[in-house]
């Protein structure tokens, strides 16, 4: 009579990582592309299909926001072609059921620089800061992009915006109007008058710095109630207060920058869980996502690998987006050993959690392109 | 059609946003100059193959392949088992229990005679016979098996009763070692739910 010798049934370890077979638990698994289903099997992960759009104009994308929580369009920056000082906003619905997607073209605007727009969404309006120009408003309602001004002049432009309390705050900053202040943070709020609300009054010293005047505040977060300052060598700084009543900045993590530090952290590599307890960021020296929970930082364990210095434009990875509910994420470009599974091996590859356990996903199953 | 795995791709994947359902708008493609962008869509979720949890049809599609009909090859790796001081295994098979994607369940690109399956081994270690040799002239510590293959057709999956769980029985033949582990490569349109080795428990020749 035959003996069952193993069972395997219970999957609810996770992804074993760099453990390998030989340390992992008995309920955790190797290999790619396999994600836990609720009744504990595990399943190969969907097939990326091509969104087709009804317009395809040429144009290096700048940037992408998605406003599912508004009017449900994805909106995107993309330079107008040849014309390299020029770009567009456009906009469609990423929903399935309409393909080909219909674009929206919303408006033509001056793009100077390099660096990547970062966006903000504060009820029904977008904002957008274009590092090097302006930052712009959105009025999804009517369709309408306008730069973001009013009675002190425009707004400050930079690498980061967010809306903290009810002031909007830019970091990193480049424009006409403030100069170059790569170490500063500006904000909203019309303190002349007491109407601190409007986010169209940009006071001239309505700002403060953070860290070294060579330093990049290239990430804005808000954690409860904290505003979260990342720079670009990973240093973490938190503000707390009112502006120019009671704010308080102090450094919460970072070692002391030197020459070879990786500096390649944009404002898309770091969120926000739903549960506001937490902030998921990409780990460049380890290429493992952290956890910053307003005190203390943890890596993610059995994931990761040093990463060698990496040049400021090197950013093939780290974009990191929560995708349901609190702690259930997607972090692309985690490093693993071959122990993780013979899959892994020459591919890059997505950190993905859901349902309370780590997943491995090839870049491969997302990256697949019709052109 | 029978159906192929997805091609590996060198292409880099600058942005990627997701809504809080689960669905994901990737760019692989951020365009040039003289050239235009690429969009995709990604379920990072599970599908709710329980036919599509009771015609249900507010749920975010999940798509077994591709546009151009290629699915998701999934590899799932377990960790080792051991046995008891004294013993060796003799490992005669490998059941599998499994879902297949159900029939009922509707995706244009996967018609009847798409492929559904996986392939597997066997890796046994602990071998008490220290001269096994692979090649090269170079001892292994790990044995493998052949290869095993289970493949069925998308329009031969049970639907009418739920769970429709099936248990195939792969044949493997490894003798005498002292831990194993089963690896399953190229799991395509199906569900694991449980992998078990069968075979004898055996006294250990030095005992």
């Amino acid at each position: 009579m035959p003996d069952v010798l193993a069972t395997w049934d219970d999957f609810r370890g996770g992804h074993w990582g760099n453990l390998g077979p030989h340390a992992a638990q008995d309920n955790q698994f190797g290999g790619v592309n396999m994600t836990l289903a609720r009744d504990g099997g595990l399943v190969p992960v969907c097939a990326s299909r091509w969104l087709q759009t009804n317009a395809t104009p040429a144009g290096r994308v700048l940037g992408m926001f998605w406003a599912w929580g508004s009017d449900s369009n994805l909106y995107f920056i993309q330079q107008a072609g040849t014309q390299t000082a020029q770009s567009r906003l456009y906009k469609f619905n990423p929903s399935i059921t309409s393909i080909p997607a219909t674009i929206t073209t919303t408006s033509v605007f001056t793009w100077v620089g390099n660096y990547d727009p970062d966006w903000c969404e504060v009820g029904l309006f977008i904002h957008v800061t274009m590092y090097g120009v302006f930052t712009y408003l959105i009025r999804t309602a009517t369709n309408v992009l306008e730069i973001l001004t009013g009675s002190y002049g425009n707004a400050a432009a930079g690498r980061a915006i967010t809306q903290y309390k009810e002031r909007l705050f830019v970091g990193g900053i480049l424009d006409l109007r403030f100069g170059l202040h790569t170490n500063r943070i500006a904000f909203s709020g019309d303190d002349t008058n007491n109407i601190t609300y409007d986010t169209t009054a940009w006071e001239s010293l309505n700002y403060f710095d953070v860290g070294a005047f060579t330093d990049w505040v290239v990430g804005l977060y808000v954690l409860r109630d904290y505003l979260v300052i990342i720079m670009d060598d990973q240093s973490i700084y938190l503000a707390n207060g009112t502006p120019n009543l009671n704010m308080t900045v102090r450094r919460v993590y970072g070692f002391n920058k030197s020459a070879g530090a990786v500096t390649t952290f944009r404002s898309t590599h770091a969120v926000v869980d739903p549960s506001q307890t937490r902030l998921w960021m990409f780990d460049h020296t380890m290429r493992v996502p952290l956890r910053f929970n307003g005190a203390s930082i943890t890596r993610i364990p059995n994931f990761g690998a040093p990463r060698y210095h990496a040049p400021a434009d090197d950013t093939p990875e780290g974009n990191t987006t929560m995708i349901g509910g609190p702690d259930e994420f997607l972090s692309v470009g985690v490093a693993v050993g071959r122990a993780a599974g013979e899959k892994t091996a020459a591919h890059k590859l997505m950190l993905v959690r859901t349902n309370g356990v780590y997943t491995l996903v090839q870049q491969d199953v997302v990256a697949q392109r019709q052109t | 059609m029978s159906g192929s795995a997805i091609t590996n791709v060198t292409s880099e994947l600058p942005f990627l946003v997701a809504n809080d359902r689960y669905q994901v708008v990737a760019l692989p493609n951020r365009g040039s100059t003289t050239s235009t962008f690429e969009f995709r869509y990604w379920f990072a979720g599970e599908p709710l193959w329980d036919e599509e949890l009771a015609s249900d049809s507010l749920i975010p599609p999940y798509h077994a392949v591709t546009e151009g009909s290629a699915y998701v090859p999934g590899s799932l790796e377990l960790p080792y088992r051991l046995v008891k001081p004294h013993q060796e295994w003799q490992i005669d098979e490998v059941i599998v229990e499994f879902v297949g994607r159900p029939t009922v369940i509707s995706e244009s690109l996967v018609d009847s005679a798409y492929s559904l399956g996986f392939t597997g081994r066997v890796e046994g270690i602990g071998i008490t016979d220290l001269s096994r040799t692979v090649s090269g002239a170079q001892t292994s510590g790990v044995v493998v098996s052949s290869d095993f293959v289970y493949a069925d057709t998308a329009n031969a999956q049970d639907s009418a009763s739920w769970p429709n769980v099936k248990t195939v029985k792969m044949a493997v033949r490894l003798g005498r070692v002292r831990g194993a582990r089963v690896v399953l490569t190229d799991i395509h349109l199906c569900k694991i739910l449980r992998v078990q080795l069968v075979g004898k428990i055996i006294a250990n020749r030095n005992a």
